[in-house]
């Protein structure tokens, strides 16, 4: 097989295209979503100056109360996709992204192996570690070696690394930080030490792919920028004319230029009219959400020994005077009401609450932001209330109202609700937990009822509860997205990941 | 409400990002001309080398002289330590890294000053000096890649950054748990 018949098809510099593409999308979006927590650890607890690495240079204040909601560092649009602190449309976009990445890989190995192809990346022989120690010598030598079939044995280590090592691991660590997946196989992010290490070495995963780019860059320019482009963009397997090589540098501008206009599109579209690109999005990613991940149930059952001693808490106590008056008075005379679409309304005090069938469950708390904490829970399965509230057949949604009237949050913006479909609420681990390790509920983690669903990221865990109402669809209620931070703050209705 | 620990004024990338390079570049420059007279029998051969970025292949030349190889030499070699001192600086105060751990800082050097040498002479050197190409042995180029960039050169750089501190006006490690938050994990004894 030799270096003509190989050649560079069509199908490769399209993939390679598409490549730069949404690489670019994942960084750009994963540098958003990072700054929602900009901090790296090695351990699951997320103890405050435990990190290994962070991106911020804010510190949260000693003998205060703060939340994980005070430590985000918004990014600029120049690194971040959109910027200014958007993790909901940051997230629409890597998902997308991640989407369009996965397609463009798995058309190129497809291709790759039904075609001759595979031989410019598979090593199909030991002395391939040999040749590319000799590579390297001529690298360092300033000498780079010779082209070989097409790529010499060091490029073809790299590339099959990046490609069949890299990228899988980027995508098997992104997986290893979804709650459902976790909740259900929960052996699953330990293979890379927990969700925290497996959400490190994802981003030490980004930072290799920014590392190989620079390399990759700068082997072009060492084997000489003419050739390389005429290959890449034109295709050709020999020297290139003078105008072919002009014609390659102008393709190549053009597509640069076709990349960068994407970014600026997305970027601009995100930051001037949200909703409209969270509609966009959504109508991609969600639906992928709902078959791949959402069906997932939990079944965690962390041991008591490794409950996180400083839990984060994330929003501050409700500013309103009913929420006051019943804090005050350690909410005895909170009563819970179940309404709307069911045969037999319900009103329960907490003591009431209380004397239902509790159901306590040990888990990861794992916040959109990305830092988690393992906590124990109390508290009334969601099941049970159903039961005894006989849900009409017209049915759908539970929507959660709450006390949280998000007096810290600027505008415009109402009291903080939030939906879940029945087929969650009556999963086992779906409770109404008003017990925290063991002791009532705290305030800051939402006394009196908090919602505690284990397949799902900590934005859907409703604090501060009030009652719950059961409804046909929730598109008539608010902006019409399904809660709070749905509406306010583009996040997705479901979150398995 | 948070406290503020890093600040990343211009002033204070470009006056840090000098010094820091310029240190690192006599560092650098120090174990060049040390591992040059060892492995080459030659003290002169990294001025002739940073010289001819200006001057091309005369710089090699026997009757080319010698006092203005060495001042040609140093003026690029400590002109373009200062720039990726500041490039160096710069990135670590637009990432938040002033007040990074210092062994991550030691990382961050290797890891920029690999990146400087690979641009440098995989990327710069084939294609704007390509006369210098396979003038080094490999012997001086291990040296030079590995050794000088990845394990001095660049070390000397966070070590810089990580003595000085430049821009860190408060330390991030003391931060607590949220006051009134903790709750203590149940005795799994009491159950």
């Amino acid at each position: 097989m030799d270096t003509a018949v190989l050649g560079f098809p069509l199908w490769v510099r399209l993939t390679h295209f598409f490549d730069i593409l949404f690489l670019s999308l994942l960084i750009r979006s994963g540098i958003e979503i990072l700054g929602a927590h900009p901090m790296l650890y090695w351990n699951d607890d997320c103890t405050p100056g435990s990190e290994w690495v962070r991106f911020t240079r804010k510190r949260m204040p000693s003998g205060e109360l703060w939340t994980a909601e005070d430590e985000k560092q918004p990014y600029s649009p120049l690194v971040a996709l959109p910027g200014h602190d958007h993790l909901g449309l940051g997230r629409y976009w890597h998902f997308a992204a991640l989407a369009g990445w996965i397609v463009t890989g798995l058309l190129y190995v497809v291709l790759l192996f039904a075609s001759p192809q595979w031989r410019r990346l598979v090593p199909t022989s030991w002395d391939i570690f040999p040749q590319a120690a000799q590579a390297a010598v001529g690298y360092l030598q300033l000498q780079p070696p010779a082209a070989g079939n097409p790529y010499n044995a060091l490029q073809q280590l790299t590339y099959f690394g990046v490609i069949f090592l890299l990228a899988p691991l980027q995508i098997a660590t992104g997986l290893a930080m979804s709650p459902a997946v976790a909740g259900r196989f929960s052996w699953y992010p330990r293979l890379f030490g927990g969700r925290q290490a497996a959400r490190s070495i994802h981003f030490l995963g980004m930072f290799a792919f920014v590392a190989f780019v620079v390399h990759h860059t700068a082997l072009v320019f060492a084997h000489g920028i003419s050739l390389g482009l005429a290959e890449m963009v034109l295709g050709l397997t020999r020297k290139p004319t003078s105008a072919e090589t002009a014609l390659a540098v102008a393709i190549a501008m053009l597509a640069l230029a076709a990349v960068a206009a994407v970014h600026i599109w997305a970027t601009h579209g995100s930051l001037v009219n949200p909703r409209r690109m969270q509609n966009r999005l959504q109508r991609l990613i969600d639906p992928l959400q709902r078959v791949l991940l959402q069906p997932l149930v939990s079944r965690q059952a962390y041991p008591p020994g490794s409950i996180t001693s400083t839990p984060r808490p994330n929003g501050r106590a409700p500013h309103d005077p009913e929420w006051q008056k019943l804090a005050s008075g350690d909410f005895r005379d909170f009563a819970f009401e179940v309404t709307g679409l069911v045969e037999q309304p319900l009103t329960l005090t907490l003591d009431g609450l209380r004397n239902l069938p509790i159901s306590s469950q040990t888990t990861e708390h794992v916040c959109i932001q990305g830092w988690s904490q393992v906590v124990s829970w109390g508290g009334v399965p969601l099941s049970a209330l159903l039961e005894r509230a006989r849900p009409l057949p017209e049915a759908r949604y539970l929507l959660f109202r709450t006390f949280d009237d998000k007096w810290e949050h600027e505008g415009e913006h109402g009291y903080f609700y939030g939906t879940i479909d029945l087929e969650l609420a009556r999963r086992p681990q779906s409770i109404l937990a008003y017990e925290m390790n063991g002791e009532p509920l705290p305030v800051p983690f939402g006394a009196p009822l908090r919602l505690r669903l284990e397949s799902q990221l900590g934005y859907k865990m409703i604090k501060w509860v009030r009652s719950v109402e059961l409804i046909a669809d929730y598109r008539t209620i608010g902006e019409g997205k399904g809660g709070w931070r749905e509406d306010v703050l583009h996040y997705s209705q479901i979150a398995p990941i | 409400m948070a406290v503020i620990v890093e600040r990343r004024d211009v002033d204070t990338v470009v006056v840090h990002g000098s010094l820091a390079g310029l240190a690192a570049g006599l560092v650098l420059g120090v174990a060049a001309v040390v591992s040059s007279t060892i492995l080459v029998g030659s003290a002169w051969m990294p001025f002739r080398f940073a010289a001819a970025f200006v001057v091309g292949p005369h710089a090699f030349d026997r009757d080319f002289p010698l006092a203005i190889t060495v001042l040609l030499g140093s003026v690029i070699h400590f002109t373009l330590a200062a720039l990726f001192g500041v490039l160096f600086v710069g990135l670590l105060a637009l990432t938040y890294q002033l007040s990074a751990r210092s062994w991550l800082l030691i990382i961050y050097g290797s890891a920029f000053a690999f990146g400087i040498w690979e641009v440098n002479f995989l990327g710069a050197v084939p294609s704007l000096f390509p006369f210098l190409s396979g003038r080094l042995d490999l012997a001086t180029q291990l040296w030079t890649a590995i050794v000088s960039y990845v394990l001095i050169y660049g070390p000397a750089l966070g070590l810089y950054v990580a003595l000085v501190r430049p821009g860190v006006i408060g330390d991030w490690h003391a931060v607590g748990p949220p006051a009134g938050t903790y709750a203590p994990p149940r005795d799994p004894e009491e159950d």
